[in-house]
């Protein structure tokens, strides 16, 4: 028989980024718990508002099943004597589980070969196994921080104040801290003063909806949109969605009901970013806006009820105007001086005590910048450099200190009003792009070189001072901007080999007076590039890993031949190419590095000339495909090597007794290994026929993705 | 309801639920929490509840009157209940209800704000209280004070007083608050605070707080070395609120400013220990403290 079973996780007010992480945990350690205790279910569902978290079990078994257990005792060896008959360690073991020396059995472990008994294990009753396992449940769950609130020794990331427990109409009795579970549910706290009695799982849900919850956030969420979209129709503008308004709305309520809301003329001359910025930041309020201007309307959602009488609606536009009036004043305040007097105190902003002051880093980021922009053949060289000196001054502006995360934007746009060209403001707008995974990259040159100089800098610095990222703690935001970079430079399509540019630049660091070695960064980078290619560009392991192992240091190339490789990789021709590729490299890791450089009038066997001729040609013609990054075609005269390579294997033995034609062998292979890398270490590729071997730092890389 | 009123309703509505009434302490603060009655009445086991009115000062937020609800100098309305009863939030909505506010009618929200004192080596987590979108109060499970973690926990509620009674009263400034029948807010407080602002940003000496701030940290120091917690507790509050004008100065670089938290920090948690030594009970260690 199977009853559906519910939990009601009665809190104080969730933070509302939090519920939704806490609501997927209980999920997740529901599942499990129930499927360690062998409580059979058929699905599991989680709702959340800001005052509980509810896991609804449906289909529950009432009855846990029987079971064997195997439980293990002495090893063999000390459990039977050497006529194989029972010693006293194995009696011993035997009485403490209630069983005969015939019921042991021999089986073998990874630690040789063992005593077991089988043990039968009674099935429970669900119901008298729940009290046991609920509190284990609630203590599964791993919020961001916690706290305490009694003497109970709890720790939830709020106080934990009810707790409904059903098994189908029964409600199960259990404890937590201080809290008994019972019968007892909350509505909103407009609609029930009084706690709510619940008799089934059914009404558990009719009285919330009855007494003005809505428990699913999906649906606050359509709720929400759908308001939005009314509004929207009315009064002819489109709503200004944050990145997470939304969710932060509807993770924070109940129940939504919007109010709408004006805001006075005066501040609609304020630029629509900051307009936009403290109304969302703020208030969590909702702006519009018609085409490019501000409109004069918010929508803000209340929690429950109407607002007949305006009462909600004058407050939030009271709020408002306040915050407005100081984004203002913040305005009013920065304009009195320009970025370019700001650029200058930067001077007495520490940026990193041995890296120096921000005014040091943007010094190194327009000589980084000049290099960039040389390399990629930019034209617009004043642009470029004019956008770095001010690039960083808004961060002594107050309304970036008010609102941090307009950083580059307010810069962006007090430079427009100061009249910078066009290509600077958008460049200096631009430069902290993409902040996240999800931001779009820069568009304009200046932008481009500026973000790149920046994120340099801060990843070449940090790192020739051993501030590397361990784990999850990444203070400097390494793993994120070396990402950016990578990002830009795929979509951006940047023919630029950033190693070089880094070694080039490493005198900007000789300051440093203790310093990693440069190849640190490129490591670095190598990680950085592999998780790049498997996450956002969804390259396969092997082949990521085979870019990788070259230590390609162009990363929009590293992309076209991944991506030529995936392509091709299915085709048989490529697989033997592969086989024949990793043969050779064998070879050289195992005879070692020849100690000099081959000589071709020494060859001996036809097959040796023959696979020379093949080469030479191969290599001139991929001398010419490289700098098009014609990948395909360098793959197909790579192919037209495979058949003098067999060849060659059939009839050279490599490793010839004779010391100097050996040497002579290797180095010729070793030519021919270099000529294959310039597509990929090939030998990572997993063909048919050959073991598959993941790196164990793929699996590493795949835990730590962010 | 007039400002004197509101402030009087909640005298009462607290004295009540069995609040002993205290007077503001007689030195600059940023916030109700620096009242010893709060500072060393969280600390150690013994039950305390306790409200009472603190006049605060936060040089940053001065807007020279011109901001309808931000100013440098107001007056904060403080509650603490040791241990925090189970019903906490109910107990503070019924405060509202009691100053006449409907909740029906309004938008009342906790919205989280973990709390941070660096100065007092304190932290808690909780909300500000937010009515109609302005926040109106916070709310606050205090874990650690003085560098000490809590046992008994205590909630602190503070009450933005003039936010409460701009809303009540229906006006758009705080300045044209109705103090009495007779006077408004502004009338009694705008020129002083635009004094204030004046002093805060621009003529205050920035080489005369440093001096003061030196010959305080030290007079705190020697007092704490006379056993004068108490005492040398009354100069760290002093030094906190000099860091605070220097910081409206914009006298202090981002590196420097770490150091000077951590002087005030240092006093606050000699101030905490000499308090509970004096008790001769040092705080066993908090239940729970790790999960």
């Amino acid at each position: 028989m199977r009853r559906d079973f519910l939990l009601e996780i009665g809190t104080e007010e969730l933070p509302p980024r939090e519920s939704p992480e806490l609501a997927a945990q209980l999920k997740i350690a529901a599942e499990e718990l129930f499927k360690e205790h062998r409580l059979h279910f058929e699905a599991t569902v989680v709702y959340y508002t800001p005052r509980r978290l509810v896991l609804l079990v449906k289909g529950l078994e009432e009855e846990q099943p029987p079971a064997v257990r195997e439980i293990k005792g002495p090893a063999k060896r000390i459990g039977f004597d050497a006529q194989g008959k029972p010693t006293p360690a194995a009696l011993g073991f035997c009485k403490s589980h209630g069983a005969q020396p015939e019921d042991l059995f021999v089986k073998e472990t990874p630690e040789g070969e063992y005593l077991f008994l089988k043990k039968m294990l009674a099935g429970r009753p669900t119901a008298q196994i729940l009290p046991e396992i609920l509190p284990r449940l609630i203590e599964r769950l791993t919020p961001s921080e916690t706290m305490r609130w009694d003497d109970s020794g709890i720790r939830f990331i709020r106080p934990i104040r009810w707790l409904l427990c059903l098994f189908g109409e029964d409600p199960i009795e259990f404890a937590y801290g201080h809290v008994r579970a019972s019968h007892l549910t909350r509505g909103h706290r407009l609609w029930a003063k009084r706690p709510l009695p619940i008799r089934s799982i059914p009404e558990y849900f009719e009285a919330l909806s009855q007494n003005g919850v809505i428990l699913d956030p999906l649906e606050r969420r359509a709720l929400i949109e759908e308001a939005l979209r009314k509004i929207s129709k009315k009064i002819k503008a489109r709503p200004v969605l944050g990145p997470k308004l939304l969710s932060d709305i509807a993770d924070n309520l109940e129940q939504p009901a919007p109010v709408l809301g004006r805001i006075d003329e005066e501040f609609l001359k304020l630029p629509r970013e900051i307009l936009e910025t403290t109304i969302i930041e703020h208030q969590k309020f909702v702006p519009f806006c018609v085409g490019e201007k501000a409109s004069p309307y918010f929508v803000g959602f209340r929690d429950g009820g109407g607002d007949s009488d305006g009462t909600v609606r004058r407050g939030y536009e009271r709020v408002v105007k306040a915050r407005l009036a100081d984004s203002k004043f913040f305005f009013e305040t920065d304009r009195q001086k320009t970025l370019a007097q700001r650029a200058l105190e930067l001077r007495r902003v520490i940026y990193h005590e041995k890296l120096g002051s921000i005014f040091d880093k943007v010094e190194r980021m327009r000589k980084l910048a000049a290099e960039i922009a040389t390399r990629l053949g930019f034209s617009e060289r004043e642009a470029i450099d004019r956008t770095i000196h001010l690039c960083k001054a808004d961060l002594l502006s107050a309304m970036v200190g008010e609102f941090p995360d307009l950083e580059g934007i307010v810069g962006g746009i007090y430079a427009e009003l100061e009249g910078e060209r066009e290509l600077v403001s958008r460049g200096i707008y631009e430069h902290y792009l993409p902040k996240t995974a999800d931001d779009p990259v820069p568009k304009s040159v200046t932008g481009i070189a500026a973000s790149l100089a920046d994120k340099l800098d801060t990843v070449i610095g940090s790192l020739l001072l051993g501030e590397e990222p361990t784990g999850s703690r990444d203070p400097f935001g390494l793993r994120r901007k070396a990402n950016g970079i990578i990002r830009i430079a795929i979509e951006g399509e940047l023919d630029l080999d950033f190693y070089k540019l880094i070694r080039d630049c490493e005198r900007l660091y000789m300051f440093l007076p203790e310093r990693r070695p440069i190849q640190h960064v490129e490591e670095f980078f190598n990680e950085r590039l592999y998780h790049e290619l498997r996450g956002d560009y969804k390259i396969a392991y092997d082949v990521a890993d085979a870019i990788v192992a070259v230590g390609e240091g162009n990363f929009y190339r590293a992309l076209r031949k991944a991506r030529t490789l995936e392509e091709i990789r299915q085709h048989e021709r490529f697989q033997s190419l592969v086989i024949a590729f990793s043969r050779a490299a064998n070879i050289i890791a195992r005879g070692g590095q020849p100690s000099f450089s081959f000589d071709p009038s020494r060859f001996q066997e036809e097959a040796e000339r023959e696979l020379w001729r093949a080469y030479l040609k191969a290599e001139g013609q991929i001398k010419q495909l490289l700098p098009r990054g014609d990948y395909e075609g360098i793959i197909e005269r790579l192919i037209a090597l495979k058949e003098p390579i067999d060849r060659y294997f059939n009839d050279v033995l490599v490793m010839a007794p004779d010391s100097f034609i050996r040497q002579n062998r290797l180095g010729f292979l070793s030519k021919i290994v270099e000529l294959f890398l310039t597509i990929g270490d090939l030998s990572k590729i997993v063909v048919e026929g050959q073991p598959t071997k993941e790196r164990t730092k793929a699996k590493a890389d795949a835990q730590h993705s962010n | 309801m007039n400002f004197q009123d509101l402030l009087l309703a909640l005298q009462h509505y607290w004295r009540s639920h069995g609040c002993l009434l205290e007077q503001p302490w007689d030195i600059e603060v940023g916030a109700g929490t620096f009242h010893p009655a709060t500072f060393f009445g969280v600390l150690g086991p013994k039950p305390w509840k306790v409200a009472y009115v603190q006049p605060s000062r936060r040089p940053t937020d001065g807007r020279y009157g011109d901001n309808p609800i931000r100013m440098q100098f107001y007056y904060q309305y403080q509650v603490i209940l040791k241990p925090s009863p189970d019903d906490v939030q109910d107990l503070y909505l019924r405060s509202l209800e009691d100053l006449g506010i409907d909740l029906r009618k309004h938008d009342v929200r906790f919205e989280k704000d973990d709390w941070k004192s660096p100065t007092l080596g304190a932290s808690g987590l909780g909300w500000q209280v937010v009515l109609d979108g302005l926040e109106i109060s916070q709310f606050t499970y205090f874990q650690q004070m003085g560098g000490t973690e809590l046992a008994p926990i205590s909630c602190e509620l503070t009450y933005g007083t003039e936010r409460i009674a701009m809303i009540l009263q229906g006006v758009e400034t705080v300045w044209d608050l109705q103090w009495n029948d007779q006077y408004t807010y502004g009338e009694l407080k705008l020129p002083l605070e635009r004094q204030g602002c004046r002093y805060n940003f621009e003529a205050a000496d920035v080489s005369t707080l440093l001096k003061l701030f030196e010959i305080h940290e030290a007079e705190a120091k020697r007092l704490l070395s006379e056993r004068l917690a108490g005492l040398a507790y009354e100069q760290m509050a002093k030094c906190s609120h000099l860091f605070n004008l220097l910081e409206a100065r914009q006298a202090i670089s981002t590196t420097e400013r770490e150091r000077f938290i951590q002087r005030v920090q240092e006093l606050a948690r000699g101030c905490a220990q000499a308090y509970m030594d004096s008790k001769g009970k040092t705080q066993p260690q908090a239940q729970g403290a790790t999960k």
